[in-house]
């Protein structure tokens, strides 16, 4: 049986394309569909506070706001995020929504945060 | 009433960390001591704090490489106890998503299997094909890891025509890479010397050990739960079972390789005969209430059987919820595998059962001639393998001829 059966392919891919790419340079764009940072829209929202009890690591917490009909708004804690889509799911206006930004990367976890 | 602690479920898993305690003569292993529990998050606790929908994502983070197969029997077990029947499209997408699972992780474990022995190359090369599925299932749920696409009473999402197209085209490049790695292991020599007759495992001690899963497969046991006790949708679904009567590591590859070829079949399956049309969940709210039940559930993850026991006493919250997952019944095999082999050969007998614990943490040698104890990290271990086989390995060939 033969030594370096994978000799073949090794030199094919040292003169093919480089599979992995340099991202911090070349952006990368998410698919269609991605679960990215949440987005909320304080217009449509009722202050209902369904993702509130939806949501399974308390990131969500409802607030005192004048601009919603209910006067309760909701406060989110993206740092604890799972990006499971619950409050997505349950949202009666669709008010919250997922954007396609993965960049979760901050200096102080409050930076992520969403407050109406 | 007695408190009982739990151990597990979360032990065996990748990246955790187990301790092993081998007892060597020279080289030679004469017995071994898996100490297991360091890692326990207590998630079966936390999962009666929660509501059950709540646990949908929860049970999803116990492994992160079989994700789908957790949430998925959680959600089987809890339709269940809803009393609920998810529809049939809901099936063909959640069958869908543990067959991409399976491949994935195999290709992961013939990666990590490969960088155990020293044979980076083909480690690379693994985890490059493994990005082809990985952003697959990222188009069909919206992320690579933590799909979250099971819910109680179905699926969560649609799979979209194009994704469908592009889920057959991957299917057929891992299959054809798959028989390209089974002909690389079947004639490299490399491979051979490191894992042909190390960490033999009889048919009979696979039996009395209950392994599961690839590691009960490649000692002969035909034990599967989708061929076994068919759920989901694999009762219709035409496959085979893989079994090797090798008994050793090499098996342990060839069986997952060749489960990888059949995968990718019972994925092209559900693709042509997927429902153009139909619901997709049933109507089951996070504010739903289910009645006093209990139930099992089992799934084939791609490490084996995985089970989950639930019980409901009319409330949101489960009462409690019960895990068991494969590594945690293949673990005592570790014992019987090791024994009589080389220190060089522990690496790839611990990868071999797939132990989502890429490394042992931390392993002991204790020499029983000289009763001195050292305490070596893996990658000390790996290095020293990769060193004496350089050595020794015609000594070990001619031995296991």
């Amino acid at each position: 049986m033969p030594w370096g059966s994978v000799l073949k392919e090794a030199l094919k891919n040292v003169f093919s394309k480089s599979v992995t790419v340099n991202y911090p340079v070349v952006k990368v764009e998410a698919p269609n569909g991605f679960r990215g940072i949440l987005e909320f829209d304080v217009k449509k929202c009722l202050g209902c506070g369904t993702c509130a009890r939806v949501c399974p690591t308390n990131v969500i917490v409802m607030v005192p706001c004048e601009k919603t009909r209910l006067k309760k708004a909701p406060k989110f804690e993206l740092s604890k995020c799972v990006f499971c889509g619950s409050c997505v799911e349950v949202c009666p206006t669709k008010a919250i929504s997922f954007s396609k930004n993965f960049h979760t990367a901050v200096l102080k976890k409050e930076e992520i945060g969403i407050s109406p | 009433m007695s408190v009982r602690i739990p151990i597990g479920p979360i032990h065996p898993m990748l990246k955790e960390p187990i301790n092993l305690t081998f007892y060597v003569e020279g080289e030679t292993i004469v017995d071994a001591e898996p100490n297991i529990g360091f890692v326990h998050r207590g998630i079966e606790k936390l999962a009666e704090n929660k509501t059950w929908f709540q646990n949908l994502y929860l049970l999803e983070k116990v492994c992160g490489i079989c994700s789908s197969s957790h949430q998925g029997c959680y959600a089987q077990g809890a339709e269940k106890v809803f009393e609920v029947e998810p529809p049939e499209k809901a099936l063909f997408i959640r069958t869908l998503m543990w067959e991409l699972e399976r491949l994935h992780s195999h290709l992961l474990w013939l990666g990590v299997i490969m960088h155990e022995i020293g044979f980076d190359t083909l480690f690379m090369y693994t985890w490059r094909d493994r990005e082809a599925v990985m952003d697959l299932v990222e188009m069909i749920s919206g992320r690579r890891v933590g799909y979250s696409i099971n819910t109680i009473g179905g699926v969560r999402r649609d799979i979209d025509y194009n994704i469908l197209v592009k889920t057959i085209d991957v299917a057929n490049f891992i299959a054809s890479r798959a028989e390209y790695y089974e002909r690389i292991v079947l004639s490299e020599r490399t491979i051979l010397d490191r894992t042909e007759g190390v960490g033999y495992l009889s048919k009979a001690d696979a039996i009395r050990l209950n392994t599961v899963g690839p590691t009960a497969r490649a000692s002969g046991v035909k034990r599967d739960v989708r061929y076994n006790m068919p759920y989901a949708i694999y009762d219709e679904t035409p496959f085979d079972i893989v079994f090797d009567d090798g008994c050793d590591v090499l098996a342990r590859i060839i069986v997952r390789i060749r489960e990888m070829i059949i995968s990718a079949e019972i994925i092209k399956w559900i693709v042509f005969n997927m429902p153009k049309t139909g619901e997709i969940k049933q109507k089951v709210t996070p504010f739903t209430k289910p009645p006093e039940n209990e139930a099992i559930s089992r799934v084939e993850a791609p490490r084996g059987e995985l089970f989950y026991y639930l019980k409901s006493k009319g409330d949101l919250k489960p009462e409690r919820v019960k895990i068991r997952t494969p590594t945690l019944a293949n673990i005592v095999s570790i014992i019987h595998m090791v024994k009589g082999h080389y220190i060089a050969d522990i690496p790839p007998i611990v990868a071999g059962i797939d132990p989502c614990m890429s490394c042992m943490d931390r392993v002991v040698i204790v020499d029983v001639n000289k009763e001195k104890k050292t305490v070596w990290s893996h990658e000390e271990l790996w290095r020293y393998s990769i060193k004496w086989y350089k050595k020794n390995y015609l000594m070990v060939r001619e031995e296991r001829r």
